[in-house]
């Protein structure tokens, strides 16, 4: 990669909450990737995440790799080099350090080939999602862009501190940052695609041959939430797409 | 600005704008609104305009133009971009563990 210009860009998820649906929103920005003909890479980077909730389990062919190593995250360059030009990452709840570090010591390199950086944030009703989004975001500062997900976990969903605490008041008005909604989803729907390891885009287009996913109600449950959430993320292709 | 200034600004001519897309700001940021992609856009400029021009540099273009001050065609594409760039160098300070305070209602007014 010699090029200076922004030609591909590394989408990685942060934040030092687990389950704030950080990999079923990445899961759900693979599936938009694809629907776009966007050459892209998936790394599982969550190497503490149990097995039925990394992204390995719905996407086999992702590479897990283990950042905890002194190349720690070179990954990201490594796996540009071919022809994709996204690299989607499911970061771990715990890989703060790794990952403050890594930028600390190659951002100005890796920059300097015209790659630039997103940072997804998952906020949800708990404090803790805020609070690891924001930690993340006091060690990256400007040089990545940001997108945060409301990720709606029940029904009554309000962000309380992710809306209205001065803390991420005042993020948002330093970053401005693309925010964009992820609705409720069934448990139904959820537990079944977490089971099995399927993906959403996979029920929606009965690509599963999982009985108790090919149910009509969750068919069509799947549908509304994938294109609601494509319609979103078609909001902030800027920060997505290089 | 002092009125000898604003006099040697009338004076000096306008330089040509440094990128070809420049002419056709406008269409751009109306195109962007009505959600065309980019890839659509450089096609169009291709079938249409007879212009080669690759989406990366389209976004490229768009981008930086959205962060120009009192850019307000720019400005209204989504998203809202800060144009304000002091604001956009500020640090942002956060210690991990800190209680997050629920702003007042006087405070979320503003």
């Amino acid at each position: 990669m010699k090029s200076q210009n922004r030609t591909k860009r590394i989408v990685f998820s942060i934040g030092s909450k687990g389950g704030t649906g950080k990999s079923t929103f990445v899961l759900a920005l693979a599936d938009w990737l694809l629907s776009q003909n966007t050459q892209c890479v998936l790394l599982d980077l969550d190497i503490e995440n149990k097995v039925k909730g990394s992204l390995k389990h719905f996407y086999p062919q992702a590479p897990k790799i283990d950042v905890h190593t002194p190349s720690g995250l070179d990954a990201f360059i490594d796996y540009l080099d071919g022809d994709c030009s996204v690299l989607l990452a499911d970061m771990g709840a715990s890989q703060g350090q790794v990952a403050f570090g890594w930028f600390d010591a190659m951002y100005e390199s890796v920059a300097g080939l015209g790659i630039s950086f997103t940072a997804i944030g998952l906020v949800t009703d708990d404090p803790a999602s805020v609070d690891g989004l924001l930690s993340w975001a006091a060690a990256l500062q400007h040089r990545v862009e940001y997108l945060v997900v409301e990720n709606s976990i029940s029904a009554f969903c309000n962000f309380v501190y992710w809306r209205e605490s001065e803390q991420a008041s005042r993020f948002r008005e330093i970053f401005n940052p693309s925010v964009i909604p992820m609705r409720f989803r069934v448990p139904e729907l959820e537990a079944g695609c977490r089971n099995h390891g399927v993906t959403l885009g996979q029920v929606a287009s009965r690509q599963t041959s999982v009985s108790e996913l090919q149910k009509t109600s969750l068919v069509l449950r799947a549908q509304s939430y994938r294109n609601e959430l494509f319609n979103s993320i078609e909001e902030v292709r800027q920060v997505i797409l290089p | 600005m002092d009125e000898s200034l604003q006099n040697l600004l009338k004076e000096l001519p306008k330089k040509a704008p440094r990128s070809k897309l420049e002419p056709y700001r406008e269409l751009i940021f109306s195109l962007l609104e009505k959600n065309w992609r980019y890839r659509e856009i450089a096609a169009l400029f291709k079938e249409k305009l007879g212009l080669a021009v690759a989406p990366s540099t389209l976004h490229n273009f768009v981008k930086v133009r959205r962060k120009r001050v009192g850019n307000s065609s720019a400005a209204s594409a989504r998203p809202q971009k800060r144009t304000n760039r002091a604001e956009q160098e500020k640090p942002f300070v956060f210690t991990s563990g800190e209680t997050l305070t629920l702003l007042t209602k006087e405070r979320k007014g503003k």
